[in-house]
């Protein structure tokens, strides 16, 4: 690029000017010019030879001793409202206590329950059958499936709806319900089992008289059957609860293509269809008012992580055995802080990060591979203050992309397997903008989708562990 | 009737000489500064390599000069030499240089070309006593380039560290001579020393990063220093013997370090430190010695000793860990053209030399110093419209020895002289 503009810079100032001049020597005199512009690229070809002659200033070094302290948070509303399916089930864990969720959802009635006509426009009369409660797995689950678990189903008796100004349902939501239930069954969870090429599907039978009564309203005509804010009224919705002493699997079940529902089953007593199996779909809607809601008990541990109770209270690693907590649905989140990354600037005159790496473990023999899992989705870091809450994500600036971690499995040692997050970017502006006392970082699954995540880990950070939680930071020492 | 025709020719001539200028000019600002000269990691030390300043005449001979002149030459080594220009002739310069340089340390070794401008002046005689002439030139030259692959202290993983040396400095230098009586002359060049050398340091990791650790450390010079020549000569018979002499005080030149790091990955980063520090150097107290015996018209015989005392220059208040420098070289040169030749080998003229320097810089305990021969020849224009002077140089720098580099080069550079006839005013009666 260079060339051209001064060859054509000596071409146009040659012809205008130096015309009157001997041919000879304007020639001798442009082309001159033009060797030394143009031979020599200025690019040199890369080699060692002259290494130990030139003084070096900087020194390369792999630094990963800082501190960091750690702390468990716990977030006062997770929105559990607006998923494409219901978690129901519990277990029992020994660093979380005993981990609940049940459903609350609202039936629709498909446009309306109506039994046939005669050729007169006189109802048929039916009989009841069955009333069966329809659910079909969505594969994820956490826990023990091979443990029996049960589910019952209740009605719930106060109006499902939002609490002022919220923008969803939360996970600690409850809304009063029948304590005698409309239907159970205790069963192994089979979620990833197909029948005849669909997913296995779970059958609650249900309360006979429920059905009986059901029937009796539609060939009295009720419009309860046929106006729907009548049959809101009567039905505000159902709740899916899990035993309460079991000990297996949270399951997740579909609630979109109105695959969740309640079937009632009878048959005509008269007219032609007398010996077909009729039935109507009841089915939960994809209303905006479906949510899960997660409790736990963590009595039984010995962490004791019920100690949390505000979203402002983070509880020291210190006080939970030098560990540090990640749990989906509850909202259990991990703050990091890293009080003396910024005397690496004090190690010279001045010098630079080329590569930062948040590096944890999970917490050995406190996850498996086929039970409680390591989680499936990867963590994202927020910038945070004193109050714990979420400021901002700390961005990948070359991808413009909040940082995700990365597992790192280790196949010889699994139990060297490690979480790496790359902060290059974070760190850097801390040494060069410092960073304030009550300056840290949130740990945690991402949030979009944390009110329908069964996952859960336990981050180790014993001082004196060679798996605690690091900052590998490669810095260039300027001397 | 007087047809006085005046020639308005100088008027032309100025024009096409600004012209000329306009466009030297352009190109030395724009690209040779940015160029180097040389690829050798010795020029880290000092103000890097040292250039000569010399003709091409000078080359082809060692770089003896002191004692040299002659009618269509620009010695700018001895200013003095100015002042026996011809009349009436204006002469315009240019030099290159192309160096092919084979660096080997143990048992590796690697190639290198650079092309450098080694001058641009012009010079002219002024009235019978007085020249003058411009030129620009190099001082000193940086060039290296050293890539290594280094292991992190305390890690498995790898960094590559680059150590790049570019720049150097270039004077623009005033030169003036002056004819004193019949047989002394003396001198005096004014430079302008303005260049910068840049020293950079350049890490990033071999892989998992981005981002690139670089420390640039600038010498940026705008200073002006001068020194002085003389020369005498006396004839006996056929023979003329030719003394030279130089001198240079040690003075501070002007300068800035700049000093500054950034780290960055493509647009990212930051700058965590910045340093400019105004202050000065020193260029080295000289003198220089040089002897010159010519028989008739034809030959001539000569030899220069110069000494640098670079072991008393501070650079910015700071002592510099250089050493005196002296160089010795001796030439000769032959002119084959005795007026009526026709054939070109009979036209030309043909010079050789050699050289020994023992250099400024000592690393690690070992001197390093150079030596080198040199071949060249003058081949006239057509017309005595100027001269193409050709040097060819072969030598060595350093050492192989405690695992030092050595240098082995072979320099051809390529003078021209341009002459032109001013003031000439026809008259017709």
């Amino acid at each position: 690029m260079n060339l051209v503009h001064d060859l054509s810079l000596i071409c146009m100032i040659s012809k205008s000017l130096l015309f009157r001049m001997n041919k000879i020597k304007s020639l001798l005199f442009v082309s001159s010019l033009l060797i030394f512009v143009g031979c020599n690229s200025g690019v040199f070809e890369e080699h060692a030879i002259g290494d130990n002659l030139i003084d070096k200033d900087t020194e390369v070094l792999l630094i990963d001793t800082f501190k960091i302290e750690s702390s468990t948070v716990k977030l006062d509303s997770i929105i559990t409202s607006g998923a494409s399916n219901a978690i129901v089930g519990q277990y029992q864990d020994e660093f979380f206590g005993k981990v609940r969720s049940e459903f609350y959802g609202i039936l629709d009635y498909n446009g309306g329950f109506k039994l046939d006509f005669d050729n007169e426009g006189v109802v048929i009369p039916a009989e009841f059958d069955s009333l069966v409660f329809i659910t079909y797995y969505d594969n994820r689950f956490y826990g023990d499936t091979l443990k029996e678990q049960s589910i019952s189903l209740h009605k719930v008796t106060e109006e499902i709806e939002l609490v002022d100004g919220a923008g969803g349902l939360y996970g600690h939501n409850t809304f009063d319900y029948d304590d005698t239930s409309l239907g159970e069954l205790t069963f192994k969870a089979r979620p990833a089992r197909i029948k005849n090429g669909k997913p296995y599907n779970l059958r609650i039978p249900m309360d006979d008289e429920f059905g009986k009564k059901l029937i009796s309203m539609a060939m009295e005509e009720n419009d309860t059957l046929t106006n729907s804010t009548k049959w809101g009224r009567f039905f505000e919705g159902l709740v899916l609860k899990p035993g309460n002493d079991d000990d297996a699997a949270m399951l997740a079940f579909k609630t979109g293509d109105t695959l969740m529902k309640m079937r009632l089953y009878y048959s005509n007593l008269e007219g032609e269809n007398t010996d077909k199996a009729l039935h109507h779909d009841f089915p939960v809607s994809s209303s905006a008012l479906n949510f899960t809601n997660y409790t736990s008990d963590k009595s039984t541990t010995p962490q004791d992580l019920g100690r949390i109770v505000e979203e402002t209270e983070d509880l020291s690693s210190e006080l939970t055995d030098n560990l540090a907590f990640v749990q989906g649905g509850i909202g259990f989140i991990t703050k990091i802080k890293i009080p003396h990354v910024e005397e690496l600037n004090t190690l010279g005159l001045t010098g630079g990060i080329l590569k930062a790496e948040l590096v944890f473990y999970p917490k050995d023999e406190s996850y498996d591979t086929d039970v409680f899992k390591l989680p499936t989705s990867a963590f994202n870091i927020y910038k945070t203050n004193k109050n714990n809450a979420a400021l901002s994500a700390v961005i990948n600036p070359t991808t413009n992309k909040p940082v995700a971690s990365t597992y790192v499995p280790n196949s010889e040692n699994p139990d060297e397997s490690y979480y790496s997050l790359d902060v290059t970017s974070y760190v850097n502006e801390i040494l060069f903008t410092g960073q304030e006392y009550d300056d840290a970082l949130l740990l945690t699954l991402p949030f979009q989708g944390l009110g329908n995540s069964m996952d859960r880990m336990v981050i180790e950070n014993d001082p004196r562990s060679d798996f605690r939680i690091r900052l590998r930071t490669t810095y260039v020492v300027q001397k | 009737m007087c047809n006085i025709r005046m020639i308005v020719k100088p008027l032309y001539s100025i024009k096409k000489i600004t012209a000329l200028l306009g466009i030297s000019l352009l190109f030395i600002t724009s690209s040779a500064i940015a160029q180097n000269s040389t690829s050798s990691p010795y020029s880290y030390y000092g103000l890097g390599e040292l250039s000569s300043n010399g003709s091409g005449n000078s080359i082809s001979m060692g770089g003896t000069g002191l004692a040299y002149r002659g009618g269509g030459i620009l010695n700018i080594q001895n200013p003095a030499a100015l002042a026996h220009v011809d009349s009436l002739k204006f002469i315009f310069n240019v030099g290159m240089a192309a160096k092919f340089t084979n660096l080997s340390q143990g048992d590796k070794s690697d190639f290198f070309n650079d092309y450098n401008l080694t001058r641009l002046g012009f010079g002219f005689k002024v009235s019978s006593r007085y020249s003058t002439a411009f030129s620009v030139s190099p001082y000193s030259s940086l060039g290296y380039d050293i890539t290594k692959r280094e292991k992190v202290i305390g890690s498995d993983n790898y960094m590559i560290r680059s150590l790049k040396g570019s720049g150097g400095l270039n004077q623009l230098t005033w030169s003036n001579g002056v004819k004193v009586t019949k047989n002394l002359s003396l001198g005096i060049n004014a430079a302008y020393l303005f260049g910068n050398n840049a020293r950079d340091e350049i890490i990033n990791l071999e892989s998992g990063s981005s981002y690139v650790y670089k420390n640039n450390s600038k010498l940026i010079s705008k200073g002006i220093y001068f020194n002085l020549g003389a020369q005498y000569q006396k004839n006996f018979g056929k023979y003329a013997v030719t003394l030279g002499a130089k001198y240079q005080p040690k003075l501070g030149v002007r300068a800035k370090q700049i000093v500054e790091v950034t780290n960055f990955s493509s647009n990212i980063g930051n700058s965590p430190y910045s340093d400019t520090d105004r202050g000065s150097f020193d260029v080295p107290e000289t003198y220089g010695l040089g002897f010159g015996i010519s028989k008739g018209k034809h030959l001539w015989i000569g030899g220069d000793y110069l000494h640098e005392k670079w072991s008393a220059t501070e650079v910015f208040k700071k002592d510099n860990d250089l050493r005196d420098r002296n160089k010795f070289s001796f030439g000769m040169e032959y002119k084959a053209d005795d007026g009526y030749a026709r054939k070109l080998l009979k036209k030309m003229t043909y010079r050789l030399g050699g050289f020994y320097d023992t250099g400024y810089v000592t690393v690690e305990n070992e001197k390093i110093s150079m030596m080198g021969v040199s071949l060249g020849l003058g081949i006239p224009m057509a017309k005595n419209t100027g001269m193409i002077n050709v040097a060819l140089e072969f030598g060595m720098n350093g050492t192989t020895e405690n695992n030092m580099v050595r240098e082995d080069f072979t320099r051809i550079t390529v003078d021209i002289n341009l002459f032109e006839r001013w003031f000439v005013k026809r008259k017709y009666h």
